[in-house]
């Protein structure tokens, strides 16, 4: 997307970190304000589904719940934010679309590098008129409205045939859930109980068999050491 | 210090080119030498960090986080690096000065000694008559907040930072060129607000029963700061990890990695190991044992079955991540 020089005409291409500009060809500085309406911004993002997983696995560890779940699928869209600058200088934000998840209405701008669409982009349009997302923010005067186009993961995962999703933000990774599998219990595995078994019954034979006392310390001191050892060795190559 | 030349606009007398520097609030039209008031965005001067760190250098930070900080030792060995972006950050910086006028009226303690009847001094305190102060203020502001939704970086504030480091002016395009230049989302408006909040929770004092005031901020000098991180992304199997760097001295803002699992063998087999020569010695030896073992397991965490088989058959306990920023 360019503009043309409000002097030369000569083609200015157009940034979304200021609106003043100072042309190249005839060094006249000037501003570009209120021409395309609603000015539109989206964030440079190239899909990974790995992203969106990884996302969800950190948050369900943050949160300590079951992280063993069953991937299902992952659908990738830009939703669209109306956004509104109030004039104590803060940003809200409002779904142009309903809401994918609850959790959405709240959702913070994430930081990155907004830009313009590019020519022949295509994004979902705004379902929910600016005025009825406007009639939203109330008590407060609002001094510049914009659209942003968010990059956002819907995720599908189960967890003992329970079905839940999440929405991952692409820009910044936030993860936005509802419900969250049950929390994480620690499993004991059965080749532990196995080990500890085993060493218990070789214990109880050698105390049956070996009568004097002393050589009953000495042997059972001594398949300690022995079965500690492979123990290790063992956990430790699990580990 | 090179400060950023800003674009200008036409003169709205004379309609003129008009040119005037970031952060200046007043000049003078070149063309008709008509006065002007310069207010806006475009009054706000735009500064960057440079950064020392290359991307092998933010790497080898990273890679040395990893090795010294009790991550997972079969993580360090299969993780591997997969991308790398430079990212500018931005901050505000407001610095000047909050002048005003404040109206207190604070409780006062008297703090009373006494002797009692077997002779000790003792000290105490007593509420005194409510005290009440006029008082000029002018208070030095210099506020610094993320400009943009940062949470995900780990850095909160740069304000000693940019005290210290030099600061050049920015040139958009050769920076967006370099890394990614984050866009501020937060309005100068809010700022001040910020700023402003801060100095008059700072102006109160303890014991202020009641309290009037008007501050103004005087001499702000408002800039956008962009401060320089390393975005790293290693990745295990289909997990990706990111790191941030910081990318002026290389410190680690923000990671997250699996802990090192801890063995617990020992303590199984030695308990197992006396229980066992208890029981073999005599039965009622091993009664006892088990019922001394049980009564100092319950002393020491909460007692129960669940408990009991992890204390017995959980022999590698999962770490805990490793997390930072």
């Amino acid at each position: 997307m360019q503009v043309a020089c409000s002097q030369c005409g000569a083609p200015v291409t157009p940034q979304t970190e200021t609106r003043f500009y100072r042309c190249a060809f005839c060094a006249s500085a000037f501003v570009i304000q209120g021409e395309r309406g609603i000015d539109q911004y989206t964030y440079s993002h190239q899909r990974d589904d790995r992203l969106a997983w990884s996302a969800l696995a950190e948050y369900l560890e943050i949160n300590r719940v079951e992280t063993a779940i069953e991937k299902d699928s992952v659908e990738f869209l830009t939703a669209p934010f109306w956004c509104f600058t109030l004039d104590s200088g803060a940003t809200r934000t409002v779904p142009a679309i309903p809401p994918l998840l609850p959790e959405l209405s709240g959702v913070t701008l994430p930081g990155g590098d907004l830009r313009f669409p590019l020519p022949g982009e295509e994004f979902s349009p705004p379902e929910i008129s600016l005025a009825d997302a406007e009639h939203g923010i109330n008590g407060s005067k609002i001094t510049r409205r914009f659209l942003v186009h968010l990059p956002l993961y819907l995720i599908f995962y189960a967890h003992q045939g329970v079905s839940f999703q999440a929405l991952v933000s692409g820009a910044d990774r936030k993860v936005y859930a509802r419900n969250l599998p049950a929390a994480r219990e620690i499993t004991i595995p059965q080749h532990y109980v196995l080990m500890i078994g085993v060493y218990v019954v070789i214990l109880v034979i050698e105390g049956v068999a070996i009568r004097r006392l002393e050589w009953r310390a000495l042997a059972f001191f001594l398949t300690g050491i022995v079965v500690g050892c492979l123990g290790y060795a063992v956990l430790r190559r699990e580990c | 210090m090179a400060a950023a030349v800003a674009d200008g606009i036409g003169c709205p007398q004379c309609g003129g080119p008009l040119n005037f520097s970031e952060g200046n609030r007043t000049t003078i039209c070149g063309s008709c030498q008509t006065p002007l008031a310069v207010t806006g965005a475009a009054g706000i001067t735009r500064y960057y960090l440079d950064d020392t760190l290359d991307l092998a250098e933010a790497r080898t930070a990273a890679r040395r986080f990893l090795a010294t900080k009790g991550v997972d030792a079969a993580m360090v060995t299969q993780v591997r690096f997969d991308g790398g972006e430079l990212c500018f950050l931005p901050f505000w910086r407001l610095r000047g000065r909050a002048i005003g006028w404040q109206w207190v009226e604070r409780e006062t303690i008297i703090v009373e000694e006494y002797v009692d009847e077997q002779g000790i001094s003792h000290q105490r305190e007593l509420k005194g008559p409510q005290e009440r102060e006029h008082e000029i203020l002018a208070l030095p502001v210099d506020y610094s907040s993320p400009a943009c939704d940062l949470s995900p970086y780990g850095l909160a504030g740069i304000a000693t930072v940019s005290s210290v480091l030099p600061l050049r002016g920015l040139a958009y395009d050769r920076l967006a060129r370099r890394g990614t230049v984050f866009d501020p989302a937060k309005e100068a408006e809010q700022v001040r607000r910020e700023a402003m909040g801060l100095v008059r929770e700072r102006s109160h004092k303890k014991g202020t029963l009641r309290h009037e005031e008007r501050l103004e901020l005087c001499g702000a000098q408002l800039s956008l700061i962009y401060y320089p991180v390393w975005k790293l992304s290693f990745i295990r199997g289909e997990r990706l990890y990111p790191v941030v760097i910081d990318g002026v001295n290389g410190r680690v803002l923000r990671a997250r990695f699996p802990g090192q699992a801890e063995i617990r063998l020992l303590a199984p087999l030695v308990t197992m190991t006396l229980l066992v020569y208890a029981f073999c010695f005599h039965v009622a030896t091993g009664i006892v044992g088990t019922a001394l073992f049980l009564g100092w397991f319950a002393s020491r965490e909460e007692f129960s079955r669940a408990e009991l088989a992890r204390y017995f058959f959980l022999l590698v306990v999962p770490g805990e991540e490793v997390e930072h920023g």
